[in-house]
Order: C-alpha cells, then sequence, then structure tokens
C-alpha cells in the first residue's frame, strides 16, 4: 500500500507542482465570467450559458489532467524510473494503482478548484446561491474522472506517448458519445465505459434534482470500472518487455 | 496459470460483473431522472448537448438578426437551425417562445408543430405561453407575405380552443386575454360545426357549458374540478347581453336567433336569477328603480322597504320609517 501511496502521492505532486496547471484554471474562471457578457447575445440565456460553460470546462480540464498520464507512464517506462519496483510482478499493478490514484487525486484537486471558482462567480454575478443540482452535476463531472483516469492509464500502458493520448481521447469522447450500445449493459458501461451515466449537464441548467443513490450507484459504477481496466491493463503490463 | 495472475482474472472478471450490473441499473435510472436523453441527437458530440443548444441558439441570433425578414424563401434555413436547437436541446424554453414565433409568419405549420411539441415536453408543463402561442397561430388565416394567394395556413378553431384551454390549466390566475381567445376558439368552432348557429349563440352556450361543469364536475365525459374561467357569472351576463341585442359586421342592429333568446331565458332562470336583471336588455337594475336605465323597460322593483317604498340602505329596519325589512 505504502509503495502505491509513493507512486500517487509523485503523480500528483508532479502535476499539482506546475505553474501552468494553476495558470489554466486561472483561464477557466475568466472564460467562466465571460459567459456573462453574452446576455444580449444569448438573448438572456448567459446564466444557462455560464452553467454550462463551466461543466463543458470542467471536462475539458478533466480530460487533460488524465492525458497528461498518457505522457508521463511511457516516458518512465522508457526512461526506467522506478525499475526496481517494476521488477517484481506485483510491483507493476501496484504502478498502475498508484498512478490511477495519482492522476485522479490531481484531477480531482483542479476539477474541484474550477468548480469553486465557477459557483463564485456565478453567484457574484447573479447573486444567487448555487443550487443543488448544479453542485451534483459538478460532483458527477469531478467523479467521472475515476475511469476516465482508467483508460488513460490502459493507453499510456499499452501504447508509446505518440498514440496514447490520441487513443485515450478519442475513447473519451466516444465513452461520452455513444447512447446506442446502452442497452447492452455487459458491453456498454462494463467492457466499453459509459461516461455518459455522469453526464446531468441538462439538470444543472434546469434546475432538477438528481436523485443521490444514483450519485452513490454511478461512483460505484465508476470505481468497478476502474478495477476492471486496471486490472486488464495489468494482465497486459506484466507481459511486456520493459527495459 | 500463476497465481498473481489468476488473482487479477478474477478480480478483473469480478469487477466487469459488477460494472455491467450498475450500469443496468443505472441506465434505467438515468432515462428517469434526465427523459430528454432519448430526444437528444445520436451526434457523437461527447454530451455536450446543451452547450451545443447554446452555441446554435447565439448561431440563430445572428443568423436571424442579420435578415431583413423571415419569409418563406429564407424560412427553411431558420427552421433547421431551430430543429438543431430542438435536438441538442429539447427543453430549450426560450427558443420555443421567441424562436418560434420568428418563423411563424412564414411557416406557421412548422410552428405549429414545434410549439405541439414544446406543449408535449414533460419538463416544460408547467409554461403556459406555449399553448397560448400554439393556440394563437392555430386560430389565425396567415397569408404568405411575397404572395397574397398564397394561403399558409387556416383557422383550427377546435385546436385552437384545445391548446388555449391547455394555456389557462396551466396558470393559476389565467389572463383575461387567454381566457377571451380561449372563449373566442370553442365559440368560432360551435359556428364551423353548426352553420345554423351564430357566434352570439356559441359564445353564449360555451360559457353556460362552462358553468354547468363547473357546477357539475364533469363535462363532454371528462372530470372538471371548477371552471378555469374566471368572472364566469359576470362574462355570461355579458354574453347574454350582447346575444340579446346582436350587431352585424357594420354595426348594424340584427335579430336575435329564437334559439339565443331560448338560451338567454335558460341562462337568466338558472345563472343570473339571484341577478336584478332587466328582463329586456339584461342590464342590472338599481335598487328602487322602476324602470331600466338602459332601455327604459318597465323592471320589478327590488330593495325598497315594504311600509314605505324608500331604497334600504343597509341593516334590518328602513332607515326613513323604521319597519323591520329583514
Amino acid at each position: 500500500m505504502s509503495e502505491i501511496m509513493a507512486i500517487a502521492s509523485g503523480t500528483w505532486k508532479n502535476i499539482l507542482r506546475m505553474k501552468v496547471v494553476y495558470f489554466l484554471i486561472l483561464c477557466v474562471w475568466i472564460l467562466i465570467g465571460s459567459a456573462a457578457l453574452y446576455e444580449v447575445l444569448s438573448m438572456g440565456q448567459h446564466k444557462p450559458l455560464m452553467i454550462d460553460v463551466s461543466l463543458a470546462l470542467n471536462a475539458v480540464a478533466a480530460a487533460l489532467v488524465v492525458i497528461s498520464i498518457t505522457f508521463e507512464i511511457p516516458r518512465e517506462l522508457r526512461q526506467g524510473v522506478a525499475s526496481t519496483l517494476l521488477t517484481k510482478s506485483l510491483g507493476r499493478t501496484q504502478y498502475l494503482a498508484g498512478k490511477l490514484i495519482g492522476i485522479s487525486f490531481a484531477a480531482f484537486v483542479i476539477c474541484a478548484l474550477i468548480t469553486f471558482g465557477s459557483f463564485v462567480i456565478f453567484s457574484y454575478t447573479f447573486s444567487e446561491t448555487i443550487a443543488l443540482p448544479m453542485f451534483q452535476a459538478q460532483l458527477l463531472q469531478i467523479l467521472s474522472i475515476i475511469p476516465m483516469a482508467a483508460i488513460g492509464v490502459f493507453f499510456a500502458t499499452l501504447f508509446p506517448e505518440v498514440v496514447a493520448p490520441v487513443l485515450t481521447i478519442i475513447a473519451i469522447w466516444f465513452s461520452y458519445s455513444v447512447g446506442v450500445l446502452q442497452n447492452i449493459p455487459l458491453l456498454y458501461g462494463g467492457i466499453l465505459p459509459n461516461l455518459d451515466l455522469f453526464n446531468f449537464r441538462s439538470q444543472a441548467v434546469y434546475h432538477a434534482d438528481i436523485p443521490w443513490s444514483y450519485v452513490g450507484l454511478v461512483t460505484l459504477w465508476g470505481i468497478a470500472f476502474a478495477i476492471f481496466a486496471l486490472m486488464l491493463t495489468s494482465l497486459f503490463f506484466k507481459v511486456k518487455d520493459i527495459k | 496459470m500463476k497465481k498473481d495472475t489468476l488473482i487479477r482474472v478474477v478480480v478483473m472478471v469480478v469487477a466487469l460483473l459488477a460494472a455491467s450490473y450498475l450500469a443496468g441499473v443505472l441506465t434505467p435510472m438515468q432515462k428517469e431522472i434526465s427523459i430528454e436523453k432519448g430526444q437528444l441527437t445520436k451526434a457523437p458530440i461527447a454530451g455536450l448537448h446543451k452547450i451545443m443548444a447554446d452555441v446554435a441558439w447565439m448561431r440563430f441570433i445572428n443568423v436571424a438578426g442579420g435578415m431583413d425578414t423571415i419569409d418563406t424563401k429564407n424560412v427553411d434555413k431558420i427552421s433547421a437551425m431551430l430543429e438543431k436547437i430542438i435536438a441538442y436541446d429539447p427543453n430549450f424554453e426560450e427558443m420555443y417562445q421567441s424562436g418560434v414565433l420568428c418563423m411563424s409568419n412564414a411557416d406557421p405549420k412548422k410552428a405549429i408543430e414545434l410549439l405541439k411539441k414544446a406543449c408535449d415536453n414533460e419538463y416544460l408543463k408547467n409554461n403556459s405561453k406555449l399553448p397560448f402561442n400554439a393556440g394563437f397561430l392555430l386560430s389565425r388565416t396567415i397569408i404568405d407575405q411575397n404572395d397574397p394567394n398564397n394561403i399558409l395556413s387556416t383557422p383550427d378553431y377546435t385546436q385552437a380552443a384545445k391548446y388555449f384551454r391547455m394555456a389557462m390549466r396551466r396558470s393559476s390566475q389565467p389572463e383575461p386575454y387567454v381566457v377571451s381567445s380561449y372563449i373566442r376558439a370553442k365559440a368560432k368552432a360551435r359556428v364551423e360545426a353548426d352553420k345554423k348557429i351564430d357566434e352570439y349563440y356559441a359564445t353564449l352556450a360555451v360559457l353556460y357549458d362552462e358553468w354547468k361543469a363547473s357546477k357539475k364536475g364533469s363535462f363532454e365525459g371528462t372530470i372538471i374540478e371548477t371552471s378555469s374561467i374566471p368572472d364566469l357569472e359576470s362574462r355570461l351576463l355579458k354574453a347574454a347581453q350582447n346575444a340579446k341585442n346582436p350587431v352585424d359586421y357594420d354595426g348594424n342592429p340584427i335579430k336575435p336567433l329564437p334559439e339565443t333568446l331560448a338560451l338567454i331565458s335558460k341562462v337568466q332562470q338558472e345563472v343570473l336569477s339571484d341577478n336584478h336583471l332587466c328582463p329586456n336588455c339584461i342590464t342590472p337594475t338599481e335598487a328602487g328603480a322602476k324602470f331600466c336605465t338602459s332601455c327604459g323597460s318597465k323592471v320589478a322593483v327590488w330593495g325598497t322597504c315594504k311600509t314605505c317604498q324608500k331604497v334600504l340602505t343597509g341593516g334590518s329596519y328602513c332607515a326613513d320609517c323604521g319597519t323591520k325589512n329583514k
């Protein structure tokens, strides 16, 4: 466990130490705030626009953080970082778990900062309190990081850093998009990720409550999928030849 | 197979089964919470439907704002843009209210279709403006601005009345113009169905039916708690007065139909029996008046002391002679 946490803390510290992350968060806040200027252009729809922009940008930020891992893992494997750990069979799984936890935590922090900032901007601009569905939609957005990170770790482990980010972004994109296969639970939501289960952006705008039981179950789904993806990755990773 | 590999496979299968089971539980739950999901476009836009709707809406405002007019020549473009917004977000209230009305003079049928869709939308079920707009368009004759011979839509008063009624029900205090529109549409539908009657009769009959429904609790086989029409009795009185003294389109007095007179009499007996009305013009009479101030007909005197015939000012005793009157 200590190895996992050591890898995890190394990962999130690496990301959260980067000044560019905070600069990007600042840019996101500015973009969210700029939605208030669209009152005329949107014919008074600037309030829902601000909620939509904050959720969309939070999703983009989460995806960007996850993509960062697809550069980090192939580079570390190439450079022989943590080679002692990787020589052991179980050590490889610990390494992957550490990376998954680390990247998830870093993304949680970044998305939470964006969420907090967006709520402050919204409250200040419209002098309104934050409705529960707005909070729930943002929370679900943050929770979606768990399966997203697992997808990132999967591609990062199996593919080089040139291919892995592209594959990860395509996988995340289609995991949010494809609703056709949703009726086949084993395939879609089981083997293939269904990130649309976390998508309640309309609810945030229309202030329609999301049951907490749903939030709890979807979190469990995210964890179950992440474990599945992690074990699948570790099976491939186990037989991978590392210099 | 090594032990650690076996453990990995077992954990993986268990996690997969758990994820599949949870996905099976969550998918119907999500459909229940987010009803509009099934109506969204299947285009792969990464679940960014809502923000795409906002962008499409702002694009629509830009395009429509740049046009001199929206007519039959360019309405298809506008219509396609609105359809796209609906595909991204079927709950976009402002789009139905402002966007659809923009195209109502150029393609009223499409506008009505979109408004009907909005009226059926569960999320918009409390919006009374949408059914009113649908009813308004359904009750109008709309002619092509570019070709006066091209009639784009003709009134369908039965449908219009249905939507006006929906607008009334969705409002706790329906606006007078909504109520009037409903009564007018319903009356016109009756006239269309029965050419022998006129609008005076039809209007009175509509209000009388509403009054009966409010008393009985059911109308035309459906249960109605109370009438949605506020001031029903005063509207009935006004309608009876108009029906008694009808005028043609030029304002010239015409003779009321025998059916109308029979209905007025029925309304007077059943609905307005507690009112003191002139038997000729159905104008309310003042206490102590012997003749109608409106038509000069002799009326039954009321509100006077049984001894001195002076008008009673209130209380139980006459202010003039002290006789107990109640």
